[in-house]
């Protein structure tokens, strides 16, 4: 069942857009051979960095990652993580029809600052998944 | 009005200046999309420097002197700055004497300028 991210506004956010599963082989003579297996471009990945934010709300990241059993369940990602993007790139970002299922790549990362501040660290990836 | 500095809880003989500085760092909430930045409060600081004029008769200055020597590894003086004697008007704080020097020149008092730093929160009636 997909886990809804909570609503906060990222620091920091880096957008890698999805690619197809391509092959390439260089023989001898120089000539590149390329190849597409697939019709589909996955494996996006969106890195985001929460900063100072207060321990409540990190908290509730961490409960979206527990929620997706570890980044099996997918994630629905709120408009705020896109915050200061105009509609053109958000939608290539966030297709509105969606075409990738985006769930944890790996563990959140909290760095305590201060006394009810965090800053925290979340890596999640845009795949291509039976539906 | 008249004001006093004491050291742990007796006046210093001679002291020519004392400042106290209290800060609280901010930090840094401004988010994308953000046209303004935010912050909120971050670790409060509080740290000061004074002159003392060298006094081998008063047992606090000597007293303050000898504290850089120690070996302590805690901090256990308290330093307070009476802004006015007659209403109980002070800032008080546990702190660390972080530097002492002596001054000496030709025709002027020696002076010992110090440098401290409050550990915890202080507290002050104004």
């Amino acid at each position: 069942m997909p886990v809804a991210f909570p609503s906060i506004k990222p620091a920091e956010r880096e957008y890698t857009p999805p690619s197809h599963p391509v092959t390439s082989v260089q023989s001898q003579n120089g000539v590149t051979t390329k190849r597409i297996w697939g019709s589909k471009a996955g494996n996006a990945e969106l890195s985001l960095q929460f900063r100072h934010i207060h321990t409540d709300k990190a908290a509730e990241i961490v409960q979206a990652w527990l929620a997706t059993n570890s980044g099996i369940d997918t994630l629905i990602l709120p408009s705020t993580l896109f915050s200061g993007v105009d509609s053109k790139l958000k939608e290539l970002m966030l297709p509105s029809v969606g075409a990738l299922s985006w769930t944890f790549a790996e563990r959140p990362t909290i760095s305590s600052v201060g006394p009810i501040w965090a800053t925290v660290n979340v890596r999640l990836i845009g795949e291509v998944r039976m539906r | 009005m008249t004001a006093e500095v004491r050291w742990n809880n007796t006046k210093i003989a001679k002291i020519k200046d004392i400042s106290l500085d209290i800060a609280r760092n901010p930090l840094d909430t401004t988010a994308l999309g953000d046209t303004d930045e935010s912050a909120v409060y971050g670790v409060r600081s509080t740290s000061g420097s004074g002159t003392l004029l060298y006094d081998p008769l008063d047992p606090q200055t000597v007293d303050i002197m000898n504290t850089i020597l120690n070996d302590d590894y805690v901090a256990s003086d308290s330093l307070t700055i009476v802004l006015d004697t007659l209403n109980n008007k002070t800032i008080t704080g546990t702190v660390l004497l972080t530097s002492t020097q002596v001054g000496v020149s030709t025709g002027e008092a020696i002076s010992v300028p110090v440098q401290f730093k409050v550990v915890g929160k202080p507290t002050a009636s104004y």
